[in-house]
């Protein structure tokens, strides 16, 4: 069961996306007051670059803005909505520019809250959290990596080849099998 | 057909999700989850089970400029310049595609009548005394949504018409080919090639018509000037569903 502040927080939010559908400008606002730190980090975790991670948050808002009326709160949580439209957006900025940035290298090892290996960290996660990173934790540790190296840094098949210096096929293979097994997990 | 595989919808969906779909085969899933509601679930609940990851992503404050910059795109009246027609189109769209399709549709049916006749266009209006309302329309659009071609097609005969809603860029040695994208197979066919040209119109001849009423969508990808590719060599830049309006024979009409 969710906290209840996370339920207050989801509810609220899907009034604001319902009042955003009806044109009003001022929930717009509140929206984003309540929303947009989390989206730039996520959109910044992925681009790396402020100018690209601003350019992918202005696009993500507008398309929140134009598209409210097609959230389904019967879907899912509407931070989950938001989240995917920002990172879909990110991604689509990294591919279409098809450009990485050097600086900033970031590895699975140096970000060990996404290993599930900081149990300090993992205290203060959510218990949604936890169970990805349990369910996470039981794959290999080459499936564990090219999935988060994908999730959260936008790298495609053949980038994620390339910086581990294994073939691109093995690492799609990696990925694949690794999002059975995190299913079979997840929906136990 | 490949795609109703359950197994691999899922696997395919994943991999969306994760970000490992790449190039022209997130494009293509992208096309796919548009018009099949099923794809489109596996999809959410893929969004479902790893977005906590991202949830523990650190926040970051944006720069104010941001809001700004959104506040003066929502609100018309904060806007300097002029609302152009595909920003009205943009404003109807949450109110559902069929109002999108009438207002395109009116104006490929304006752009129609005012477009300049080349030779094979006076040939057209030699056998057509009639103009007719388009049989199949596509809206093209880029990765942020923004309208870049309307494609149109008719028949009596068969013909189609391609106009740019805005600039697009390309190198000289480049042209812009257009393809249909198969319902079902996912099959992608040359339809027509647009090089620095606003708006083209061309006969189609019946296997060019039949890729036109089979196709799910159209796209557009930047291809050298000079060849003839029979599939794209780079990612696909624009898409869009290809709607069946009047042709009753079509398998997607109404």
């Amino acid at each position: 069961m969710k906290p209840k502040a996370s339920l207050e927080s989801s509810e609220r939010l899907g009034l604001l996306l319902s009042r955003c559908s009806l044109g009003d400008q001022s929930a717009f606002a509140d929206l984003y007051d309540a929303t947009s730190a989390k989206l730039f980090g996520i959109a910044f975790r992925i681009l790396k670059r402020e100018a690209w991670a601003e350019e992918a948050l202005q696009e993500a808002y507008m398309k929140i803005w134009r598209y409210a009326d097609s959230y389904n709160p019967g879907r899912g949580r509407p931070m989950t909505w938001m989240i995917n439209v920002v990172r879909n957006q990110s991604l689509d900025l990294l591919r279409k520019a098809d450009y990485r940035a050097a600086e900033e290298e970031w590895s699975p090892e140096k970000d060990q809250r996404m290993s599930g290996e900081n149990p300090a960290a993992q205290a203060e996660t959510s218990q949604e959290m936890q169970r990805v990173l349990g369910c996470l934790s039981g794959l290999t540790e080459e499936q564990r990596d090219c999935i988060l190296l994908s999730y959260h840094q936008g790298y495609t098949p053949t980038e994620v080849a390339n910086r581990i210096g294994r073939p691109v096929g093995t690492v799609k293979t990696w990925i694949r099998r690794g999002l059975i097994k995190v299913r079979e997990c997840l929906d136990q | 057909m490949r795609y109703d595989d359950p197994e691999l919808q899922e696997a395919l969906a994943g991999q969306y999700v994760v970000g490992a779909l790449q190039g022209p085969a997130r494009r293509r899933f992208e096309t796919l989850m548009r018009t099949r509601p099923a794809l489109r679930r596996k999809v959410e609940s893929w969004e479902d089970r790893l977005t906590p990851l991202a949830e523990e992503t650190p926040s970051r404050q944006p720069p104010e400029r941001v809001f700004r910059a959104l506040r003066k795109r929502i609100n018309p009246q904060a806007e300097t310049g002029r609302s152009s027609f595909w920003d009205s189109l943009a404003f109807w769209r949450p109110f559902g595609a069929a109002a999108a399709v009438l207002v395109v549709l009116v104006g490929g049916y304006a752009g129609f009548i005012l477009s300049q006749p080349g030779p094979q266009q006076q040939q057209i209006a030699a056998t057509t005394p009639e103009p007719v309302l388009p049989s199949y329309v596509a809206v093209l659009e880029d990765a942020g949504e923004q309208p870049a071609l309307v494609v149109t097609a008719y028949k009596g005969p068969w013909r189609l018409s391609v106009r740019t809603l805005r600039p697009l860029d390309r190198q000289n040695a480049e042209v812009f080919q257009i393809w249909t994208v198969e319902r079902g197979s996912g099959t992608v066919r040359p339809l027509l090639q647009l090089a620095g040209e606003d708006a083209a119109a061309r006969p189609l001849d019946e296997d060019a018509w039949t890729a036109v009423k089979t196709s799910e969508s159209l796209m557009v990808t930047l291809e050298s000037s000079g060849t003839s590719p029979t599939a794209p060599s780079g990612p696909v830049l624009f898409s869009g569903l290809c709607i069946a309006l009047w042709d009753d024979s079509a398998p997607n009409a109404g």
